[in-house]
């Protein structure tokens, strides 16, 4: 613009001194004019030289053509030359202006950017910020961001002027790797590399990449001499750096640099802070669980949304060391799993890596499914997951999984959150192993002080039911009896010693010794009762309920109370009502104490309930609500057994802190059916198996028959209870009639059956089995039932 | 169960007696009494089951196991176990009999043993 303006200015002031002065003063019109006015008017300086070139033309002109005399030509030369080197002076001084101002305006730039810095509170705003306004104030068309991570790689914070996914190879780059900006990482210093040079040096980004930019200029992002990052911005120009385009772009990078380190300490610090919320809550929670499947609880379903996580899997070492046994998994197709798979130590998938290495194993990206039974519901492998591994005593005792819904990465304080939510699980494990052997060993005391009550008495089924408290890992004073009486009569006790501890389990111990004895000459409740009381009367003697009935062969029962609650029967019609009379005192209260019997018939089908206060009472509850639910389940019960555990049931959902003993009797005309109460340990099949062949005896059954029954029946229990419950204790019920010769026991448990492996000598059971007896298992989603058949009494 | 350990005389082997009831429960105490009475240098180990009443599948593979054991021994493993007994039907449902040698008494057991020797 300078030039066309200066030269039309010297247009017009050569044809107006032409027309005003005459053509004789033209020329030096003409060398005057043309610098100044391009002086003036500001062109550059190749203007300048231009006009005066012109007018250097024009004053030979006019020698050549002899308007003009040789000395006027020298006069007017000099004094054009000296017009000229003020001409020169103030276009001089007119650059300068320029640059001042320049050097404002980056200032400002500067300045804004410091303004828009101080804004950006996470990096990604930094980013956001130098790829904008770092752009614009060094004229380039594109931006890179790159921030330095665990010091071993670079990840691209963001970019500018670029396609979608155009970056994708370079998002994260291992600075051992030849690229600009791991080099400008390892120099330290400010790269500028013009297109021959990227392509020749960089192999790597002509093959993957389209390079748009004539020239890349890479600084890195130091604050105090450590490299945070390295920031890249390309444009189209060729020409090289100017020293002060050099010192903006190092100013820029120092404001960003150190921006992005707050913004860094102030991400790790929220991070941190958020990790640390996370795992105290965790950590409250599995304080609170007991058992393995609430610890599996809190870590699979309560903790996935705070965790970030869609899925999970708890996987622990079986105890016995061969395999390994997926506790449980939430948030999968199917929902929560428990059970064993089978999962080979030796495969190379994550899960058993993690188990081997005892390290944390992760899939940050998108990889090939690994072994199918890994992470149920991960078969596609699409997104990022992580595998724990949870210290044991020796070494990790198995695996916590998590899925998650897209790609993310695990940096060294998420790292951090897992392995302490691992250790957390390890010790909640711990801490559930050890609450369950206490409580077992208070359970087993308390029922090894308990009767094994046979499934028969005389004419009476029973079925006999403890249930320790919730709380407390104590023995407890409750019990219950059955008694065969001369003369084929039955005695059924249930009774409930005040307090816990050794004391009440001894008091209890004694009332049952003293009992059995009495019954040998005596079978009047109220008599009983009397010369209980007698034991029980002294200064430290703690209080006793309890509640006798005695039925003979014809169903007449006499019964008698010490304040304990009624014993509720169900007659043949379906009604249901206690037996309300024979009321008395406690045991322990009165000296004189007097009671007295009552009289009941029971004629065949009557089933009668006798229990502990822990059964109907509860502080917060009516004890009439406690006895209207008992009498409800007594009124549709179908069968003793299931009057039994749904009687239990009452107690477990009212989650119970006392202790409950409950027994339930049959009044019953035939014997042709065996029922026993639920197996729950080794201990009780030896047991079983004395009193199925006893009956199997009465029963027509020959030696070889009750050999091969009992054998079988065991066997098929012992599986159940080694196998089915591997996280839970569970229960096996058995049962057997005889119909016209043939004997039918069922064994039924509630867990899941394993196949047996041959290689562990599971499958010889099922062989034998099936050779000795006829055998049919039906395994179903809420467990299996074996069924043995065998014609008995037939030589073979 | 009740296990008893009959050291050999001079000449003789090592005799172990087991009577009763060989299931889960006992198992344990059986495979340690066994191996315990293992004797180097020997050609094998009579397992006395002539006043066993009971062999459940633990039983049957304990058994199974510790004739490999001796078999790892360079030594063999002859079990007594009586013509008619159930023991021995349990064992021949189980196969055990084509792995193991039975013989109907201690005697027979230990001359076999020597001769096999």
């Amino acid at each position: 613009m300078g030039a066309v303006a200066g030269g039309l200015v010297v247009l017009v002031a050569v044809v107006v001194g032409y027309e005003v002065l005459g053509p004789s003063q033209l020329p030096v019109l003409t060398v005057l004019l043309a610098p100044i006015t391009t002086a003036i008017v500001g062109g550059p300086r190749a203007t300048a030289l231009l006009g005066a070139l012109a007018s250097v033309v024009v004053l030979v002109l006019s020698v050549l053509s002899e308007t003009i005399s040789p000395a006027g030509v020298l006069v007017r030369l000099l004094t054009s030359m000296a017009v000229a080197g003020v001409a020169i002076f103030l276009v001089r001084q007119r650059e300068q202006r320029e640059l001042r101002l320049a050097e404002g305006r980056t200032l400002n730039q500067l300045r804004s950017l410091t303004v828009a810095l101080a804004r950006a509170v996470s990096p990604a705003d930094v980013a956001e910020v130098m790829l904008v306004q770092g752009r614009a104030a060094v004229g380039a068309e594109t931006a890179l961001v790159y921030v330095l991570a665990e010091g071993e790689m670079l990840e691209l914070l963001g970019s500018t002027g670029y396609e979608a996914d155009e970056l994708a190879p370079f998002a994260r780059v291992p600075v051992d790797e030849t690229l600009p900006v791991t080099d400008v990482l390892r120099r330290h210093a400010t790269l500028v590399l013009d297109r021959r040079t990227l392509e020749r040096d960089y192999p790597r980004l002509s093959g993957g990449t389209r390079l748009r930019s004539q020239q890349v200029v890479g600084v890195p992002l130091d604050v105090d001499g450590n490299t945070l990052g390295v920031a890249f911005f390309g444009s189209q120009r060729t020409a090289p750096l100017s020293e002060h385009e050099r010192g903006l772009a190092r100013a820029l990078a120092d404001q960003c640099a150190q921006a992005l380190q707050r913004s860094l300490l102030y991400e790790a610090s929220v991070r941190s802070e958020d990790n640390l919320r996370t795992l105290q809550e965790v950590t409250a929670e599995l304080a609170d669980a007991y058992s393995a499947d609430a610890v599996a609880d809190v870590l699979l379903d309560q903790s996935l949304g705070r965790l970030g996580a869609v899925g999970a899997a708890l996987t622990l070492a079986d105890r016995e060391g061969e395999g390994l046994r997926q506790v449980a998994t939430s948030g999968f197709p199917g929902g929560q799993t428990s059970g064993w798979v089978p999962v080979a130590r030796e495969a190379p998938s994550p899960l058993a890596r993690c188990l081997a290495s005892g390290d944390i194993v992760v899939r940050e990206i998108s990889e090939p499914p690994a072994a199918a039974a890994d992470l149920p519901g991960d078969g596609g492998g699409e997104a990022s997951a992580i595998w724990v591994p949870i210290p044991g005593r020796r070494g990790p005792e198995g695996v916590l999984a998590y899925v998650f819904a897209e790609e993310r990465r695990f940096d060294k304080a998420s790292r951090e959150l897992f392995a302490s939510i691992a250790a957390q699980c390890g010790q909640a494990l711990e801490r559930a192993r050890l609450y369950a052997a206490e409580h077992a060993v208070a359970d087993t005391l308390q029922r090894s002080l308990l009767p094994a009550l046979p499934p028969r008495v005389g004419r009476l089924e029973l079925q006999g039911r403890y249930r320790p408290g919730t709380v407390g890992t104590q023995v407890g004073g409750d019990w219950f009896d059955a008694l065969l009486l001369p003369g084929e009569r039955v005695c059924l006790v249930v009774g409930d010693v005040e307090g816990r501890g050794v004391s009440a389990a001894a008091t209890m111990g004694q009332l049952r010794a003293a009992l059995r004895a009495l019954t040998a000459t005596h079978a009047d409740p109220a008599v009983l009762l009397q010369l209980l009381n007698e034991t029980q009367l002294g200064a430290d003697r703690p209080m006793v309920t309890l509640a006798i009935i005695v039925v003979d062969r014809t169903g007449q029962a006499t019964y008698a109370y010490a304040g304990h609650p009624p014993i509720f029967a169900r007659f043949p019609d379906g009604t249901v009502r206690a037996l309300g009379g024979g009321r008395g005192v406690p045991l322990g209260v009165v000296n004189d104490a007097t009671f007295r019997s009552a009289q009941e018939l029971l004629p065949a089908g009557t089933m009668v309930a006798m229990y502990t206060d822990g059964l109907v009472e509860r502080r917060d509850v009516p004890i009439d609500h406690g006895l209207d639910r008992l009498a409800a389940t007594l009124g549709d019960s179908s069968s003793l057994l299931s009057l039994a555990d749904r009687l239990l049931e009452l107690v477990d959902e009212r989650d119970q802190t006392d202790d409950v003993a409950l027994l339930v009797a049959e009044v019953t005309l035939d014997d042709h059916r065996l029922v026993f109460p639920p197996l729950r340990n080794l201990a009780e099949i030896r047991p079983m198996r004395a009193a199925l062949g006893d009956w199997l005896r009465d029963h027509g059954a020959t030696e070889d028959d009750v050999f091969a029954v009992t054998l079988a029946v065991a066997e098929v229990a012992v599986n159940s209870l080694q196998h089915a419950y591997p996280l839970t204790g569970g229960s096996v019920e058995i049962d057997a009639t005889v119909a016209e010769g043939r004997l039918v026991a069922r064994i039924v448990d509630h867990g899941s059956w394993r196949t047996p492996d041959p290689a562990r000598g599971g499958g010889r059971g099922l062989v034998m089995l099936r050779s000795l007896v006829d055998a049919d298992v039906v395994t179903g989603a809420g467990g299996t039932t074996v069924s043995i058949e065998r014609e008995l009494g037939v030589r073979r | 169960m009740k296990a008893t350990f009959e050291r050999p005389a001079a000449g003789g082997h090592p005799v172990v007696h087991a009577s009763g009831e060989i299931d889960f429960a006992t198992v344990r105490e059986l495979r340690h009494l066994v191996t315990t009475a293992i004797t180097p240098g020997d050609t094998g180990l009579v397992l006395d089951l002539s006043q066993a009443t009971y062999v459940d599948s633990a039983g049957v593979h304990a058994l199974a196991q510790l004739a490999d054991l001796l078999a790892s021994h360079r030594q063999q493993l002859r079990l007594v176990i009586p013509a008619g007994s159930r023991i021995g039907s349990i064992v021949g449902i189980a196969g055990l009999d084509t792995i193991v040698a039975v013989d109907p008494d201690v005697e027979t057991a230990a001359m076999l043993l020597s001769r096999w020797g």
